[in-house]
């Protein structure tokens, strides 16, 4: 089988069969949507990177009993956000016994705005999104950083639409407030 | 700014607002420079939170595949850590349902419901203790 233009379906059943080439395709395929649900999360730190290492274990491990319900994609991301949460969990934790990160200050945007983001905007942006309560801030990453749809979000947190549209709203508030002096303005 | 049209503003972004809102919201719009500077700040922000592109860095896949090649050492650990917890589960178990047992015995024998009487331990003093065969043994030793 030629790995590369194999249809996940196909992938997944030869992971299955145990070809560790054709899991690795299915990391490639995944990795940067993992990716923006950790990193979203959690923010660019070294725990992003075994948060993202185990998402796709636990993936290796449960792949007899994955069915196929929702998409893989789908399937990984909510796997991705149940293990930030946890980390996030772990991290207050230790925070409450140590200094917590709460109070940085805002980093330096960049001065000129291209297409694609550049490194500080994105600083900026994880800046942000750090200052908003776990639950808050799992609901942007999915709708807004992730592209799913209300109704994909509630399903993969597993909480009511409605609850979806008003944390998202909240959320969208306060980071506007968070953000202010970065778009300069006032609300 | 109306707290209400700005939620009416967030939700318009995500959900489907009913006829009636929508004509509030529309007329609102139309009246406000201020809700619309809002909605241009709120889009905005949605593009920004939109275009960014996360990714774990180079050799990601690689590092996934080696923690799963190492994985089998790892569950070595883990089965034995499972096995050692269910042995102690199911002593603790067997010494429950034994103390059980001849606490009911005494129990219904002698009236006695106590643990020393049970197990026929008595309370014993450091004198005694020291006065025992081991340690006059060990006296003499020395």
């Amino acid at each position: 089988m030629v790995v590369a233009v194999a249809s996940d379906e196909q992938l997944i059943a030869a992971a299955r069969e145990g070809e560790k080439t054709a899991f690795k395709e299915l990391v490639r395929r995944y990795q940067r949507r993992v990716a923006g649900t950790v990193i979203g999360m959690l923010g660019r730190c070294p725990e992003a990177d075994d948060v993202g290492q185990e998402t796709f274990i636990r993936f290796y491990r449960a792949l007899d009993s994955f069915r196929g319900d929702s998409t893989l994609g789908s399937y990984l991301t909510r796997i991705a956000i149940n293990l930030s949460l946890n980390e996030l969990k772990r991290r207050k934790r230790r925070s409450s016994l140590f200094s917590s990160s709460d109070d940085e200050s805002m980093p330096e945007a960049a001065d000129e705005r291209e297409g694609r983001l550049s490194y500080e905007d994105k600083q900026v942006i994880h800046w942000a999104l750090g200052k908003l309560s776990p639950d808050y801030r799992a609901v942007v990453v999915l709708r807004l950083l992730e592209g799913y749809s209300t109704k994909e979000t509630a399903d993969i947190l597993k909480v009511p639409l409605g609850t979806v549209l008003s944390r998202l709203s909240r959320a969208q508030k306060q980071m506007r407030k968070t953000l202010a002096p970065y778009y300069g303005d006032e609300i | 700014m109306k707290d209400k049209l700005l939620k009416l503003l967030y939700r318009s972004f995500d959900d489907e607002l009913t006829v009636q809102e929508a004509d509030e919201l529309a007329e609102a719009l139309n009246r406000s420079e201020e809700l619309r500077a809002e909605r241009e700040r709120i889009a905005e922000m949605r593009r920004a939170l939109g275009s960014v592109d996360e990714d774990f860095g180079p050799f990601f896949a690689e590092r996934v595949m080696n923690r799963l090649e190492a994985r089998p050492a790892e569950n070595g650990l883990e089965s034995l850590f499972q096995s050692l917890l269910l042995s102690f589960r199911q002593v603790a178990l067997a010494g429950a349902i034994v103390a059980v047992g001849l606490l009911s015995y005494n129990l219904i024998s002698t009236g006695d419901l106590s643990l020393s009487g049970a197990f026929a331990t008595t309370e014993t003093t450091l004198e005694e203790v020291l006065q025992s065969p081991l340690a006059t043994t060990l006296e003499n030793i020395q």
